[in-house]
């Protein structure tokens, strides 16, 4: 037995519906133990237990090393091999303390508690050893949370703190340097002093751009000893639309941002870029917080989204596409498995960005450490369950609306006057035309007559070509019984299927039309699915009624597969219905195991069926909904979709059926009741009975297919004619990856987070212990509820994780040095009073993430040098009290950009589809592009590079460009040889440095071209050394210029920041 | 089959101050002391020194050569004779079976090659592997090894990083991360590439969380060993001009940061760099091998792919001799499929060992002959196994419920077999073995206990065998 199964054992009875602490048998009472020393004992000294002791003396994880289990004040007054672990009250007759004590045992084994540790333990012994009326110690009572909460400082409300008042402090110029110094009079240090202008100008340019200074930029703030010239740098680069870029980019490492799926064949993530531009621009435009929270998580739900200003793009929408940007593996066998999976990784994802938790811990059981229970991991699971990934087609411009109002007004003109043609087709006429096509069909051999199936209207009229009267009798008699017996074996088929949905008079609850298509207009006729007009059935749902271009998708509320057939009565052509079972998406790329969850519509003229089988049998007992997209050259018309165990048997049409339901007595007779029939219908049919219209419809199409004019129609053809003009100069939509709503429901947990051993349901929401919102009775996913919970102000983590992500972007490192984890197993900050004074004053402004730049920007600690003093070196070396500000490498993306700008080649343009990757000989495998992006990333900035999961640029990741597969909030800046070949030997260094030399090869004057090229590298005056070391280098080697280039790009001034 | 996902495991955090204190010193200038100045993580190394001051144990081996079978050779026409496939041939397969990737079931298939016993253990060997099967006696076969998948790219994930999902460091990154390497001018960690890339790409050898140093450096058996690493110039003086030009305006950015460690180590990092274009080029170049030695190996074999093996397998032995930690080699194309015969069984295996055989065994004596068998451990793996049942008409489906490794030197007991399969080879019956019991063996063989080699990320404790493994120690010798 594993771990995890032995935790299970602990997490059944821990869930908080079962109130298993009433029923503890436990001897021992709460009240022998005051609520302070039982709180001693949560705050102190049970952290300590579960992180030095459990993993090998709890039955919580399956180990009770030497007999020994410390699950319990029993269990360890019980001891194991040696007897009792402790003495209450003696510590100093305690095996356990012997054994921190390492006087006989030595635990921990690895290393010795610290002394304070071990003190702590000393004295609980001492107390009693208080143990609150608990039975285990990693899965106690249901409050086990609570205490949790109660004990850790990331759950407690942000605290109202003011700025210390320091005595004789003429160094703070912000109220945040007061706590920084504040920190550091405590350890008696001084900051060092602040960073020359150089520094501080390529600090803050790469800081808050990405992007070295430009020439300009370093002759202009030359001097920055001015605070004024210096704030009006921090405004300038505020202000640059490189800012997103950079920013951008920091978040998308926690987003695990990639454009394709990984795994065996790297399929497409098509359109994400959109999610790229959207965050872009969210930074440049200082879109609040609290705004980009809430379209992240529910941007498809918001009443007022955020739109491109030019192109109109809903940007809201675009951002909910990040819950999508995972892998994804093709054909999994398991595919509840693998929905468990694309779970687990999208609340890693949110956890971590959002809460700086990991709630993904919490999936095979009550998190270990952090209080955080299996119940908030399904709770969350259920809200992911309840949304659904869709693309959406928008119409940013607004034109497509136009075209649908122009096309509306068109169709209603064209429909009156088909009405009128249609009314006109008397009785007369339609005798003649039964006449004519009679008399044409005798003209024929019988087997090349044209004949009408059985479940056609029109089935009877294959009689009327019959001349000799008893063949006609026996003909007739045949039909009439066929229909008969065609008719019960339908209806016995339609008893025992189940009928999922009737949509031929609208669509029934839970089934929904997104995208930008369709609108509660109804024309009468068909104009665009035949060459003819035809009447419509009115009610129905068809995707195209405002034309063939518009485009949607429509889809079901979830269903349980319970039966092995999808039976789908539709009209429709080139496109496609799908069963989509567990949120499965990748059979849009592969058919394996999924063949007949996908099936093709091609029944432009009758309704007929479509059904998936086959392999659906393998997904009985999985929860689906069907999908019917348009991608604007389809159409589909969706009659009624119903569950059986067979497919359906032919059907007969009910008016043939109707029409031979009695004996015919004669040829006469037929023709009376056909033309009588017929007539009726055509009469009808204008009010859309259902029956008629397809009766109308068919006789229509016989028209046509038998070149017999039924000359009242053809005269529709200029207006139809006229709205395929219209139809035409529809522009296509926009495609946005999206978040949708789904069927809402509740996730069950999933015992060692096997998800085919499912345990109590739990309520959709997030974080019990802090969070209020959502709760059972939600009739929606809860994504819109959970985003508002989180940025309502009093929530303790969102301010505070984004807080210290810009703090760490500024400043090297976050004020908890794991920006992703706030928990117990993460750091504690290092000035908590300023994290959240900070993220008081965050929220108070709005949650603007450029105020907080700005305010970091201009404060003392920022501006702060790297040279360090004896002092700073000994308390201080890594600069955790901000003493100083350590030297920093660029990141990756840095690296490169600064590369272009100074080769003279970057190319500033934000947005649009990505770049293609460039494809190096080294990087193979399946999947790999037909064809290589350009070396050169055509000179893009690196945020706007494709991401192909499989193929990621060997540049970028040997400087720490991270595997897109879960949020990475600190990459980290290794140092390896890798780095130092790529800049010496990579093609792309050496073609930029033959860029930037040529650049200035109309400088004649040697010396002035090197201080030039030194000036652009380092944004500073060249010593005289370094400008004589230069000219040395070049000698009278004109070439050698190229040279220079490469080497200043291999310095390390150009890849550090002081 | 469900996926575990990683829990934590309590153990003593080991802080980057303690972790870079312990990293010794590996270039004059460079004190460990100006390491510990900066946050930046993983300051300079190839990787020479790993985090274990000391072994856990006294280790088997020194080195890890793991031949990597992409695909998931078929364990009932390999090593694990099924003489009950042939009762049953053509028949509808007689027990109950697990869906499967392709869900193309056909009937019994069984195999079409002999099996007969090989060396004084008399050690099962199909026909498949006549050279490797008179090296019999050197393998040590585990029958009954097991996965959690039947998709190439998570099997793939799981053998090599123990999660079947990308993102987590590769056994080979671990490896390293705990022992460093005696090469001090080559990396610890190469992935010599045939040309097949295994599915899920070279996320498969990348170090996941743990420092960049750690990833797999890619070799090609052909050409330049890596990327990067001819000089963009090729003038002598030129080069080294432009070094001494850098060391120069390095050396001033040096003193004006007060000497900051990541300057140091940044500066150090390239004269590492330049030794290393000496260093790759001189550890790959086959040339100097004798024609014996080349022979042996089939280094100009006929069969193109069985020569590209052949660089593979000779390359290995140069760098292992190097003190190169972990080498894996993953396999040349055959004109068709990997290991992995959906379909035309006889001909895909017949060509995929045609490739391997002879260099592998070759590899095996040469080791042996220098005295460094011993002190390699040898691994031949896939990332599943397949099924006893045909798919279609004449292939076999992806099988996770067992399939056979084998492993050779490096203190393994050489001629035995671990484990067993049911009659028909579908699923492991006896001594069933999970990927993390392999690989808590295979650091076991190294000297490290699976449980004490961790690295914290995202607040957590990692292992490489998350919180599950047990070593085999039947297996070791």
């Amino acid at each position: 037995m594993n771990f995890c199964q032995l935790v299970f054992v602990g997490l059944v009875i821990s869930l908080p519906s079962r109130n298993w602490a009433q029923d503890s048998n436990s001897g021992l009472e709460t009240e022998a133990f005051s609520p302070a020393s039982i709180e001693f004992f949560e705050r102190e000294v049970r952290p300590l237990l579960l992180e030095h002791c459990s993993a090998c003396h709890s039955t919580s994880v399956g180990k009770v090393k030497g007999g020994l289990s410390l699950d319990s004040h029993e269990a360890m007054i019980a001891g194991g091999e040696s007897g009792a672990s402790i003495v209450p009250g003696k510590p100093d007759e305690s095996l356990l303390v012997e054994a921190i004590r390492r006087e006989s045992f030595e635990m921990p084994p690895e290393k010795p508690l610290s002394e304070k540790d071990r003190l702590t333990i000393e004295r609980w012994v001492a107390m009693g050893a208080p143990w609150p009326k608990t039975k285990s110690i990693a899965m106690d009572s249901a409050d086990w949370q609570a205490q949790r909460t109660a004990s850790h400082w990331a759950w407690q409300p942000i605290a109202d703190v003011a700025p210390p008042n320091l005595a004789q402090d003429d160094w703070s110029m912000r109220p945040l340097d007061r706590f920084i110094l504040a920190g550091l009079r405590a350890e008696h240090l001084t900051p060092v002093a602040k960073a020359d202008s150089v520094a501080l100008l390529r600090r803050l340019c790469f800081d808050l751009t990405g992007l070295p200074p430009t020439l300009e930029m370093s002759q202009e703030f030359k001097d920055l000893s001015d605070a004024t010239t210096y704030e009006r740098l921090v405004e300038q680069l505020l202000a640059s639309p490189q800012l997103g870029v950079r920013w951008g980019r920091h978040w998308m490492d926690l987003m695990r941002y990639a454009e394709t799926l990984g795994h065996e064949f790297d399929y497409p993530i098509h359109d994400a870029w959109h999610y790229r531009d959207s965050v872009v621009d969210a930074f440049n435009d200082d879109v609040s917080y609290r705004d980009i929270v809430e379209e992240h998580i529910a941007g498809d739900l918001l009443e007022q989204p955020r739109r491109h200003p030019i192109s109109g793009v809903n940007q809201s929408l675009a951002a909910t596409a990040w819950w999508w940007l995972g892998d994804s593996v093709h054909a999994p066998v398991d595919i509840k498995n693998d929905w468990a999976v694309r779970i687990d990784n999208q609340i890693d994802v949110f956890s971590k960005t959002f809460l700086g938790m990991t709630v993904a811990c919490a999936r095979c059981h009550d998190h270990k450490f952090d209080a955080i229970g299996a119940h908030d991991y399904y709770g969350l699971a259920g809200v992911i369950e309840s949304s659904r990934r869709e693309y959406t087609n928008t119409d940013p411009s607004g034109r497509i609306e136009k075209q649908q109002d122009r096309i509306v007004t068109a169709l209603t003109d064209a429909d009156a006057r088909a009405r009128e043609i249609l009314a006109q087709v008397s009785r007369e006429k339609l005798a003649t035309w039964i006449d004519n096509y009679v008399t044409a069909m005798r003209q024929r051999a019988p087997d090349k007559r044209q004949t009408f199936g059985a479940n056609s209207p029109l089935a009877p009229l294959n009689l009327l070509a019959i001349e000799e009267s008893a063949e006609f009798a026996e003909q007739a008699s045949g039909l009439r019984d066929h229909l008969q017996r065609l008719r019960e074996s339908f209806e016995s088929w339609e008893q025992q299927s189940e009928l999922f949905a009737d949509c031929s008079a609208g669509l029934p609850a839970g089934w929904a039309v997104n995208g930008i298509g369709h609108r509660d207009f109804e024309p009468e006729f068909d104009w665009f699915s035949n060459a003819i007009p035809m009447p419509s059935r009115q009610g129905i749902f068809s995707s195209q009624s405002l034309g063939p271009k518009q485009s949607l998708t429509l889809t079901s509320p979830n269903f349980n597969v319970t039966r092995t057939h999808v039976c789908i009565k539709l009209r429709g052509n080139a496109t496609q219905s799908a069963v989509v079972v567990s949120n499965y998406f990748m059979q849009e790329f592969h058919n394996l195991l999924f063949g007949d969850l996908r099936k093709p519509i091609d029944q432009p003229h009758d309704a007929g069926w479509v059904i998936h089988s086959g392999n659906l049998n393998k997904y009985l007992g999985h929860s689906a909904y069907l999908s019917f997209e348009d991608k604007g050259k389809a159409w589909f018309e969706l009659d009624s979709v119903r569950f059986a165990d067979q497919p359906p048997p032919e059907e007969p049409h009910a008016f043939a059926v109707t029409l031979l339901s009695e004996p015919i007595a004669s040829r006469d007779d037929l023709y009376n009741k056909l033309l009588d029939g017929l007539s009726a219908s055509l009469t009808t049919a204008l009010t859309q009975e259902p029956t008629s219209v397809e009766v109308v419809r068919a006789l229509i199409k016989a028209a046509v297919e038998t070149e017999i004019p039924f000359h009242e129609l053809a005269d529709l053809r200029e207006d139809a004619q006229k709205l395929q003009q219209i139809d035409d100069a529809t522009p296509a939509p926009t495609i946005l990856l999206t978040t949708t709503e789904g069927t809402a429901h509740n996730a069950h947990i999933a015992l060692r987070g096997n998800p085919h051993a499912l345990g109590d349901e739990v309520p959709r929401g997030c974080l019990s212990n802090v969070s209020n919102a959502p709760t059972a009775s939600l009739t929606s996913s809860g994504r819109l509820e959970l985003a508002e919970s989180l940025v309502s102000g009093q929530h303790p983590l969102t301010a505070r994780v984004m807080v210290n992500r810009i703090w760490q972007h500024m400043m090297g490192r976050g004020l908890v040095a794991t920006p992703d984890n706030l928990g117990v197993l993460g750091g504690r900050p290092s000035h908590p009073e300023l994290l959240d004074y900070l993220s008081r004053e965050f929220v108070q402004h709005d949650w603007s993430m450029k105020w907080l730049m700005r305010e970091i920007a201009l404060s003392q600690t920022y501006q702060l040098g790297s040279e360090i003093g004896d002092s700073q070196k000994e308390l201080d070396a890594e600069g955790r009290l901000w003493s100083h500000r350590p030297v920093r490498r660029l990141s990756a993306e840095a690296l490169r950009d600064a590369m272009l700008l100074t080769a003279d080649s970057l190319d500033e343009r934000l947005e649009g589809p990505s770049v293609r990757v460039f494809l190096t000989d080294k990087m193979t495998g399946r999947g790999r592009p037909g064809e290589s992006g350009p070396m050169d990333g055509d000179n893009r900035r690196t945020t706007f590079i494709e991401v192909r999961r499989n193929f990621l640029n060997p540049f970028l990741m040997a400087f720490d460009f991270p595997m897109p597969s879960t949020s990475v909030g600190d990459r980290g800046a290794s140092n390896v040889p890798a780095q130092a070949l790529g800049l010496l030997n990579d093609p792309l260094v050496s073609i930029l440095a033959e860029r930037w030399a040529e650049s200035s090869s109309h400088i004649a004057d040697a010396r002035q071209r090197a201080r030039l090229m030194l000036q652009t590298a380092y944004a500073r005056e060249p010593a005289d050394a370094e400008l004589e070391n230069c000219l040395d280098f070049i000698g009278d080697d004109s070439d050698a210029w190229n040279e220079l280039a490469h080497v200043l790009f291999n310095s390390k001034e150009f890849s550090f920041l002081k | 089959v469900h996926f575990q996902y990683p829990c934590q495991r309590q153990s003593n955090p080991t802080s980057r101050r303690e972790f870079l204190s312990r990293w010794g010193v590996g270039f004059g200038s460079v004190a460990a002391a100006a390491l510990l100045q900066s946050e930046a993580w993983s300051q300079t190394r190839t990787g020479s020194t790993g985090i274990l001051d000391r072994l856990h144990h006294p280790a088997k081996a020194k080195n890890v050569i793991f031949l990597y079978m992409d695909g998931g050779p078929s364990q009932m026409d390999c090593f694990d004779p099924k003489p009950a496939l042939t009762k049953y041939n053509g028949q509808p397969f007689p027990a109950s079976m697990e869906p499967t990737q392709f869900d193309n079931v056909g009937s019994t298939l069984a195999s079409p090659w002999n099996f007969n016993q090989y060396g004084e253990s008399g050690l099962w060997v199909s026909d498949l592997f006549p050279h490797i099967a008179a090296q019999a006696d050197e393998l040590c076969v585990i029958r009954s090894m097991t996965s959690q998948f039947s998709e190439h790219t998570s099997a793939n994930y799981f053998l090599h990083t123990g999660l079947g999902i990308v993102g987590r460091p590769s056994m080979g990154a671990w490896t390293v991360y705990g022992l460093g390497t005696e090469a001090e001018e080559l990396p610890g960690f190469v992935v010599i590439n045939g040309g097949l890339t295994p599915p899920g790409g070279l996320d498969n050898f990348a170090s996941g969380f743990l420092p960049a140093t750690y990833q797999a450096s890619i070799f090609a058996p052909q050409g330049d060993a890596i990327a990067n690493l001819r000089s963009s110039a090729d003038d002598a003086t030129r080069i080294a001009k432009k070094k001494q030009l850098l060391r120069s305006l390095d050396s001033g950015y040096l003193a004006d940061t007060g000497t900051a460690g990541a300057i140091e180590s940044a500066i150090a990092n390239y004269e590492l760099a330049y030794r290393m274009q000496q260093s790759v080029p001189e550890a790959s170049d086959l040339d100097t091998e004798t024609a014996a030695t080349r022979e042996l190996y089939g280094v100009d074999h006929a069969n193109a792919p069985t020569a590209t093996f052949a660089r593979e397998c000779l390359l290995a032995r140069r760098l292992v001799e190097r003190g190169v930690r972990f080498v894996e080699l993953t396999c040349p194309s055959v004109g068709h499929d990997r290991w992995d015969q959906h379909s035309n069984l006889k001909k895909g295996h017949t060509d995929n060992a045609l490739a391997v055989d002879q260099p592998i065994a070759a590899l095996i004596a040469d080791l042996r002959d220098r005295g460094l068998l011993e002190e390699t451990l040898i691994v031949w793996a896939g990332e599943f196994g397949r099924t006893p049942f045909a798919q279609g008409a004449d292939g076999r489906d992806h099988n996770p419920y067992a399939f056979s490794i084998w492993m050779a030197g490096g203190g393994v007991r050489g001629g035995s077999v671990y484990g067993a399969t049911d009659e028909f080879g579908y699923k492991a019956i006896e001594n069933p073995v999970e990927m993390y019991d392999f690989h808590a063996t295979l650091l076991h063989l190294l000297g490290i206990d699976h449980e004490r080699l961790t690295f914290r990320f995202g607040g957590r404790d990692h292992r490489l065998t998350d919180v599950h493994g047990h070593v085999l120690h039947d297996v070791i010798a």
